[in-house]
C-alpha cells in the first residue's frame, strides 16, 4: 500500500510540484512583508514629517510672536519719540535690538534677504539709541518726525516678515 | 582688521555700487547712508575736519555695534587718490539712496516726449 502510494508519487512528481508551490508561497509570503515593512517605513516617515512640520509651526508661532512684540515695542517707541520723553528711550531701544537680534540668531525660518532686513533695522536702531543717548546727554531736543520716518520704514518691512511666517503655520512649508 | 583689507572692502564697495548693486538708504541721520548685508551694515559719512571734509565708511556688526571706522584720511598712504575716491563712493551712494538717478529718468521721459 505504502510502496504504490510512493510509486503515484514519484510517477506523477507530486514532490517537484509541492517543493515548486512551496517555493511559491514562500515568495508571495515574502513578497507581502517586504509590502508591510516598506509601509511600515512610509507610516514612520510621514509621522516623523509631521513631527518635524509641527516643530516648524511651534518655531514659527514663536517668532510670529516675537515679531509681535517687537513690532509693540517700536509702536511704543514712536510715542516716546512724539512726546519727546527721552529718558526711557534707550532701554527701549536696547529691548527691541535685544528681540531683532534674538529673533535673527535663533531663527532658520528667515531667507538670506530676511537677514538683509533684519540686519538693516538692528544697524539702523542702534544708530538712533546713540542719537538719543547723545540727545539727552547734551539735552538737545531730537528731530522726532525723522526717527519715526525710520521707525515706521523698518515697522512695514518687519510687519511683512511677520505676516509671511504667519502665512506658512499650518501649511507644512 | 588691517588697512590693506579695508582698502581692498573700499575698492570692492566702489565696483558694487557703480555697477548698481548696493542699495543704499537714508538713515535717521543727514547725509548719512547706509548698505546693509546679511551679518553687517555700512555707513558713509562726511565731516568738516580743518583742512576741508573727511569721508569716512564705517562698519556695524550684527549687533548693531560699530566695529571699525575709517576716513580717506586714514588711507591715503595705501590708496591713491583716497580722498576722490571717497569723495565719489559718496556722491554716488547718496545718488541711489535719494533715487536721484530714478528720479532724473523720470523726469526726463516726461520731457523727452516733447521733442
Amino acid at each position: 500500500m505504502l510502496l504504490e502510494f510512493n510509486k503515484l508519487l514519484e510517477q506523477y512528481r507530486v514532490g517537484d510540484y509541492a517543493g515548486l508551490i512551496g517555493l511559491l508561497i514562500s515568495l508571495i509570503g515574502f513578497y507581502f512583508t517586504i509590502r508591510t515593512v516598506l509601509n511600515s517605513k512610509a507610516a514612520s516617515e510621514q509621522a516623523t514629517a509631521a513631527v518635524e512640520s509641527m516643530r516648524e509651526d511651534i518655531r514659527r508661532s514663536e517668532t510670529v510672536a516675537d515679531f509681535a512684540t517687537a513690532l509693540a515695542v517700536m509702536e511704543e517707541i514712536k510715542r516716546m519719540h512724539r512726546s519727546d520723553n527721552l529718558s526711557f528711550l534707550p532701554d527701549r531701544y536696547a529691548n527691541l535690538k535685544k528681540f531683532l537680534v534674538s529673533i535673527r540668531t535663533s531663527n532658520s525660518l528667515l531667507t538670506a534677504q530676511d537677514q538683509v532686513v533684519m540686519q538693516s533695522a538692528i544697524a539702523k536702531f542702534s544708530s538712533m539709541e546713540r542719537l538719543i543717548e547723545a540727545s539727552i546727554r547734551n539735552a538737545k531736543p531730537i528731530e522726532h518726525a525723522k526717527l519715526n520716518g525710520q521707525m515706521s520704514k523698518h515697522y512695514d518691512s518687519i510687519q511683512a516678515l511677520l505676516v509671511r511666517i504667519k502665512n506658512e503655520i499650518g501649511r507644512g512649508i | 582688521m588691517s588697512d590693506s583689507k579695508i582698502v581692498r572692502l573700499i575698492q570692492g564697495v566702489v565696483r558694487q555700487t557703480n555697477a548698481g548693486k548696493i542699495d543704499w538708504e537714508v538713515t535717521e541721520r543727514e547725509e548719512v547712508f547706509q548698505a546693509s548685508f546679511a551679518n553687517y551694515s555700512i555707513r558713509l559719512s562726511h565731516s568738516e575736519a580743518d583742512m576741508g571734509v573727511d569721508y569716512w565708511l564705517t562698519i556695524i556688526n550684527n549687533e548693531g555695534l560699530v566695529i571699525e571706522s575709517v576716513s580717506d584720511v586714514q588711507i591715503r598712504d595705501e590708496l591713491d587718490g583716497a580722498y576722490r575716491i571717497m569723495e565719489n563712493l559718496y556722491a554716488n551712494a547718496r545718488r541711489v539712496a535719494l533715487g536721484v538717478d530714478k528720479a532724473l529718468d523720470d523726469l526726463l521721459s516726461i520731457f523727452d516726449d516733447d521733442f
